[in-house]
């Protein structure tokens, strides 16, 4: 007998005496029944098609999963759905990655170190609830429930979390769009009620044809297409614009310009690449529009390059250009010019003269055309307000707004979802806060920190930048009933997102969530994680709680489309490990402060109405599709034009939907989750163009757009009929029941109100456009830009595929060798587990994209370690790449790609100390006058070889 | 409204979901209603448009996530390199893949690629039926790595010494030692089986295309029967300039590419180690 | 592996009781008063080793067991649960596929091996089957029903269990679980964990 066989006996003998030791019973399996186990064994090995969505990225793409024995084993798209037509990208392709990643946050997690240390020790799913729940209670005894804050990072999903807020008593709930690209879509905000205007390029379309049926239309009308710092190939959003521009090009020979400091994928495969200096996109839209403005001549067919008949659908044309035009007398104190000048923008953009002109006559002269501008351009920079202001305007008056091959508000068209689900209705709740001495009534809504706020009241997309400063002052309430209240921050909720990481410095963050009161306690009491993957943020958190993945819970998917389009997000496998749902979690903690004596909270607004996912699906489809019934061909000639659809597709078709002619509304049979699984996961209601028009006459329908005056407004505070309108009106009226009082971002800027119609103001940190920073040109001499990186966004950059593809210039095999387990077939043994060492340059890091001329003047080649200097000493360091495919004088880093400092990133921790983290150099206190949002396109920097 | 382009893959995927509920048998593709007299094997071919090709590397992960590529090999991978200076700078695409080549060479009546060429393990006495998609069979020999009629390039690790001959003899790069499939032949000269593209034949056989086909996110990738004149490659290649990767080597490939950039292509860049 | 050793395999039956606990969840004070009582006089092999170290560990820690109870609870989590990169990862599928993933065919297999003993996982495809714990636990049930079917003299069955029960070793835990016990042993110094990998190693060594 050998000796562990000996060991065995022994020790087996010693165990099996203690109760404790040997016989704790089954703890995780258990004994089928004969006829569980035969079932279970004839759905072994057998595939089961789900159709869902995808949220590796926030394009939603429709889905189709295979799973096998509760596996997710193949990821397709849909081909029934138009945002990707049955297409999937590389992200998505490598789900199960993530979805079945060894390091996701499988238990919820208490903290028993410091904040940040990163220490934790795994809790039920009780004991973090009470934990959570008793922290909560005692915060709004204290404090108020509105020092809680809700910051959901991904808007998917976000519902059930603001809900809960919204009921608990708190007005304070964001996303992550109020770090995205604000600024962007202020424009389209402002004139249209929109947000994101994008080129008619989704394909299949449904639309009514002469002979009344329904057809699926492929095929381009565009004929050319601007993105201005848009890069739809990499940054890939909104899906459709892939396949769809280079479709336009090969098949309807469209045009395609890019206008980037970079050459970006999209800008590669453009047929013109324009690359201006960073930070001036508004500056060549502001020459774009004077040049069609001065040009223009509707009797020479060479220039005629307005619209005019779309003043008839426009409120406010003639204030817009007389304010626009009052600009040209004056002159840019950093040039000497008249502004917007074709001079005064080549001196600025550091574009030749002749291209600025080329680019105006052609995009006032080729129809349909679309002008867009991305994320990475106006959308954040400090004053990139006025560029998206300036770049709606020109789809507007050049003809191209929804019309075929033109420039559609996706956010216009989209189906309507959500309903009473969201719980916008508990903001209305009366409450009473001593103010100055006084008790005052009013709602819920009135506390909400930005709105009510005395820096950004305009900021309706929240300004979760701001929060760090919110968790070291507190709140003060300027406007509104309860002027003169402050309140503390006290409770931060962070789900899917990684605010510290992302919103902006981490440094700031990490002082402010660190920050101790006199006792010695942390003044932010109480800071919750929730999320599938542990990201940086998780290691500051008190409690964690294991989200399920995007595969494992319920919801809709509707991102972007031309037309309304809305598809089920089904669950196709089971929430692994811990991990729950976010709407369980929400009735969970709803049902522990219930428990705990939380007055608000009733059983009767969640886990007694919402048994399961598909409950709150339902409600949140009651109010689909929700659009007009507008546009040509009009979508349903049967129904009287202007009202309101609501229903499912096949309901409405059939024309016996019910016309409620008070309501103006057209109810057919409301959608459902079963409608939804039994039509390929998508509901799909028929396309139309020319929505603010008359089906039959060339007048405004005064149906559609999303303004107060359901016309395209270019004025945005004015009376008509006694009524104060425009999209500032009720935030000036703010300001004037104030008695003047001006919130801190617009002094910043100098204005004492939110402008009626146009405005322009200069951007941070540009030596080229804003005179404060000249001094700096020569000791910075490098502009920053930033980039998301598809295959490698903040999460899911640590999945081992996304390590293998490279992207521009900023994502390349730059690795120093590292070293990761890996298994490999050992013959005789089977697989054994070895440690596999990934020599340099084989796997891809973030890196620093660089002119390879500038690179060459600095001494410096790729793959060499620099360190980049902010004016505020603030620096990271990365290796270069050098590269004829970029701007000289502009570097451009990745978002989200390097310095990761959370172990849980896997490789992408593994190369922190030599991968650059753009967030370090960005300007903490430059937070955009309007609505609060970091200028994370606005820095300068020197580079020095380390 | 439709060009032929989208028509095709919207019969290709109605025949897949035909197959997927259950309805049809596996019996392959739909042929063109004009050509379904047609008995003799499909060639199956591919072009590549890179006029469409948006850089995004959705075939090389989608053809891990549908064939268990170990991280070592690739079935497609995607080469890609800085071009010109400022501002004329360009950045070329070019998605790369076994080219399922025809060959030129013969071993016996067969006329195969050099990798098949070179296997000392073909042909096999052993012979196997292929169904074409009128249900006509052709009898074919098979071999640790051979050629199926429709013009698939397959291997099988069961007759594999693991010599790798196959992977010098191919000029492309499209073949790797797979660390996860051990062989299990007596005689083996080396540990590990071959991998390579396999033209996704266990979707073909099904109905459907190729899964790099089906994900292609520029729609640069287009599939079909080289033999069938009607078919949108065959057009494709008939109305555009094509060019194959080194047709110096005289492989005959079957994978076409419009618009290639012949500097990146003499780049030569192959994702799977040499050996 | 010998029939006769097989057979006598049974025997071990506590000690797979006693690491599937182990590795399950967190330990509580009546374990670790219980293994105070264990001590061993000759370090001859891993086993020795382990017990010898738990058992001090239990001792040493024995005025401030609701301390060390807590100390062990932050140690399980930081070796195998996270939320920074957990050292070691306790799934099967971690060390016997290419990517390192969770959940992958070799999930399926343990599922289709508890499945022929008319046995499943409480919480189906939530947590993968091939944890630690749950393959342990497998084991103890096996030597358990090995030990029942000798009394009740079911030859038959006793030939289908025990070979599962052997391909179920043979094939599952010496393949991964001395490599996945390697790793503790890399990663913690803390002795009760220590001990309880060393006692791990040589339960699921190839004999």
């Amino acid at each position: 007998m050998n000796t562990t066989r000996r060991g065995f006996i022994k020790y087996s003998s010693i165990l099996a005496g203690s109760v404790a030791l040997s016989q704790s019973g089954m703890l995780s399996l258990k004994k089928l029944s004969p006829d569980e186990a035969k079932a279970a064994t004839l759905a072994m090995d057998k595939y089961k098609i789900h159709y869902s969505a995808c949220t590796m990225c926030p394009a939603e793409c429709g889905m189709e999963m295979w799973v096998r024995n509760g596996q997710l084993e193949k990821i397709y798209g849909n081909s029934e759905v138009p945002m990707n037509d049955g297409t999937c990208c590389a992200k998505g392709s490598a789900s199960q990655q993530l979805i079945y990643s060894p390091y996701r946050i499988k238990y919820p997690m208490k903290r028993v170190g410091e904040r940040g240390e990163g220490k934790f020790k795994r809790v039920s799913w009780d004991e973090a609830l009470d934990y959570i729940g008793k922290k909560l209670i005692s915060i709004k005894k204290r404090h108020g429930a509105e020092s809680m804050i809700m910051d959901c990072g991904d808007v998917t999903d976000r519902n059930p979390y603001y809900r809960l807020t919204f009921a608990f008593g708190s007005p304070n709930a964001s996303e992550h769009g109020s770090i995205c690209d604000v600024p962007r879509r202020h424009g389209p905000k402002l004139i249209l009620g929109g947000k994101r205007i994008e080129p008619d390029l989704m394909t299949p379309k449904l639309v009514r044809q002469s002979d009344n049926s329904l057809k699926k239309e492929y095929g381009y009308k565009n004929k050319l297409i601007i993105y201005n710092g848009w890069n739809p190939f990499v940054a890939t959003r909104i899906y459709y614009e892939n396949r769809g521009t280079v479709g336009a090009q090969v098949e309807n020979d469209c045009k395609v310009v890019v206008i980037d400091p970079a050459l970006s994928n999209t800008a590669s495969k453009a047929d013109v690449w324009l690359s201006p200096r960073a930070g001036t996109d508004g500056d060549l839209f502001g020459a774009m529009l004077r040049y069609i403005l001065d040009n223009d001549d509707p009797k020479d067919k060479n220039r005629s390059y307005i619209d005019w008949d779309m003043k008839k659908y426009v409120k406010g044309w003639d204030e817009f250009m007389d304010e626009f035009k009052s600009w040209y007398g004056k002159k840019d104190p950093i040039n000497g010019l008249s502004y917007f000048s074709i001079d005064w923008a080549a001196e600025r953009t550091g574009l030749e003269k002749k291209q600025i002109e080329d680019l105006s006559h052609q995009f006032g002269i080729i129809k349909p055309a679309t002008l867009v501008w991305g994320m990475q351009s106006p959308g954040h920079h400090y004053n990139g307000y006025c560029c998206s202001v300036i770049g709606t305007v020109l789809n507007v008056i050049t003809g191209n707004f929804d019309v075929p091959g033109g420039a559609i508000d996706c956010e216009l068209v989209k189906c309507n979802k959500g309903g009473s689900f969201t719980g916008k209705q508990f903001k209305k709740k009366k409450i009473t806060r001593e103010v100055n001495g006084k008790e005052v009534e009013a709602e819920v809504e009135h506390l909400h920190m930005d709105l009510f706020g005395h820096k950004h009241p305009c900021a309706w997309d929240e300004s979760v930048g701001n929060y760090p400063n919110a968790f070291m002052d507190g709140v003060d309430i300027s406007y509104g009933p309860f002027r003169g209240y402050h309140y503390s921050i006290k409770a931060f909720f962070l789900r899917t997102g990684n605010a510290v990481y992302t919103a902006g410095p981490s440094y700031r963050w990490e002082d402010a969530i660190k920050a101790k009161d006199a006792n010695g306690d942390y003044k932010l009491e109480l800071m919750v994680v929730t999320d599938t993957l542990a990201l940086e943020s998780s290691l500051y958190a008190d409690i964690i709680l294991p989200e399920a993945s995007f595969v494992e819970r319920q919801s809709l998917s509707d991102i972007y489309p031309s037309h309304q389009v809305v598809y089920n997000r089904d669950a196709v496998i089971k929430p692994m490990y811990e991990s729950k749902p976010p709407f369980e979690i929400m009735n969970l903690l709803a049902k522990k402060l219930h428990d705990l004596g939380d007055p608000d909270i009733k059983g009767e607004d969640f886990w007694e109405k919402y048994d399961k996912e598909e409950d709150f699906v339902d409600e949140m489809l009651a109010v689909s599709p929700g659009r007009v019934n507008v546009g040509r061909p009009l979508p349903y000639p049967q129904y009287p034009e202007g009202y309101k659809l609501y229903g499912t597709p096949d309901s409405l078709e059939s024309g016996k939907a019910k016309v409620d002619d008070k309501n103006k509304k057209v109810n057919g049979t409301p959608l459902t989750v079963k409608w939804l699984r039994e039509h390929n996961g998508v509901a799909i209601w028929p396309m139309s163009w020319y929505r603010y028009r008359k089906h039959d006459a060339d007048e405004p329908n005064y149906a559609f757009p999303k303004t107060s005056s359901k016309m395209i407004e270019f004025v945005w505070d004015y009376e008509e009929d006694g009524k104060r309108k425009g999209r500032y009106a009720k935030h000036n009226k703010k300001i004037e029941e104030s008695g003047g009082d001006v919130p801190l971002g617009l002094r910043e800027i100098g204005f004492k109100k939110f402008p009626k119609t146009f405005f322009w103001f200069e951007t941070k940190w540009n030596p080229h456009t804003n005179p404060d920073y000249k001094k700096y040109a020569k000791d910075y001499p490098f502009q920053v830009i930033g980039g998301k990186i598809h295959h490698s966004m903040s999460g899911t950059q640590m999945i081992p595929w996304l390590g293998q593809v490279k992207a521009e210039g900023t994502w390349q095999p730059l690795n120093e060798p590292f070293e990761a387990e890996v298994p490999e077939a050992v013959p005789g043994e089977g697989m054994k587990n070895m440690t596999m060492k990934f020599p340099a340059n084989s796997f891809s890091v973030g890196t620093i994209m660089i002119n390879d001329v500038d690179a060459k003047d600095l001494g410096i080649s790729t793959g060499d370690l620099v360190e980049l200097t902010n004016p505020l000493g603030k620096s990271t360091k990365g290796k270069i790449f050098a590269t004829g495919g970029i701007r000289p004088g502009v570097i451009k880093l990745g978002f989200g790609a390097g310095g990761r400092w959370a172990p849980g990133m896997g490789p992408a921790y593994k190369s922190r100390k030599y991968t650059p983290y753009h967030n370090m150099l960005i300007d903490p206190d430059a937070l955009s006058p309007i609505m609060g949002f970091p200028a994370f396109a606005d820095m300068i920097v020197n580079i020095k070889k380390v | 409204m439709e060009d032929n382009h989208t028509q095709e893959r919207r019969k290709f995927l109605q025949t897949a979901g035909a197959v997927l509920a259950g309805t049809v048998a596996a019996a392959g593709l739909a042929a063109e209603p004009a050509e379904a007299a047609q008995k003799k094997a499909p060639r199956w071919g591919m072009v590549i448009d890179l006029r469409r090709c948006v850089g995004c590397y959705s075939c090389q992960i989608t053809c891990k996530m549908e064939n268990s590529i170990p991280m070592v090999g690739f079935g497609a991978w995607v080469s890609t390199m800085e071009k010109g200076s400022y501002p004329k700078a360009e950045r070329p695409f070019l998605p790369l893949l076994c080219n399922h080549c025809e060959g030129t060479e013969m071993v016996g009546r067969m006329q195969v690629p050099p990798c098949v060429k070179a296997c000392p393990e073909y042909p096999k006495a052993e012979r196997k039926v292929y169904l074409t998609p009128e249900g006509k069979k052709i009898r074919y020999s098979i071999g640790a790595t051979y050629k199926r009629p429709d013009g698939a390039i397959l291997i099988d690790n069961d007759l594999c010494i693991g010599c790798g001959k196959c992977i010098k003899a191919c000029p492309y790069g499209a073949r790797y030692f797979d660390p996860n499939v051990l062989l299990t032949r007596k005689d083996k000269e080396g540990k590990y089986g071959i991998g390579k593209c396999s033209l996704c034949v266990h979707r073909l056989d099904q109905g459907l295309e190729p899964a790099c086909v089906k994900s292609c996110v520029g729609r640069s990738r287009i599939f079909g029967d080289l033999n069938d004149p009607g078919s949108e490659v065959s057009k494709l290649i008939k109305n555009n300039p094509v060019k194959v990767m080194k047709p110096d080597k005289k492989t005959s490939p079957n994978v076409y590419y419009i618009d290639l950039d012949d500097d990146l292509a003499a780049l030569d860049e192959q994702a799977n180690p040499k050996i | 592996m010998e029939m006769a050793d097989t057979n006598s395999m049974v025997d071990a039956k506590p000690l797979f009781s006693f690491l599937k606990r182990i590795f399950i969840e967190e330990v509580d004070k009546d374990l670790l008063l219980e293994l105070q009582q264990i001590t061993v006089s000759a370090e001859d092999n891993d086993l020795d080793r382990g017990f010898s170290l738990v058992g001090q560990a239990a001792r040493a820690n024995g005025d401030r067991l609701d301390d060390y109870v807590e100390e062990l609870a932050v140690e399980f989590s930081r070796l195998f649960i996270g939320p920074k990169r957990a050292p070691a990862i306790p799934f099967a599928s971690f060390y016997l596929t290419e990517n390192r993933s969770v959940m992958s065919d070799v999930t399926v297999t343990v599922r289709k091996q508890y499945l022929e003993a008319g046995l499943a996982v409480q919480n189906l495809f939530q947590i993968p089957e091939d944890h630690i714990g749950f393959e342990l636990e497998f084991m103890e049930y096996l030597l358990l029903r090995l030990q029942e079917l000798e009394v009740a003299g079911d030859q038959e069955e006793i030939y289908r269990i025990d070979k599962l029960k052997e391909t179920f070793f043979d094939e599952q835990l010496t393949t991964w679980v001395p490599d996945f016990a390697d790793l503790i042993l890399e990663h913690t110094n803390e002795d009760f964990y220590r001990g309880a990998a060393y006692i791990l190693k040589e339960t699921c060594q190839k004999h």
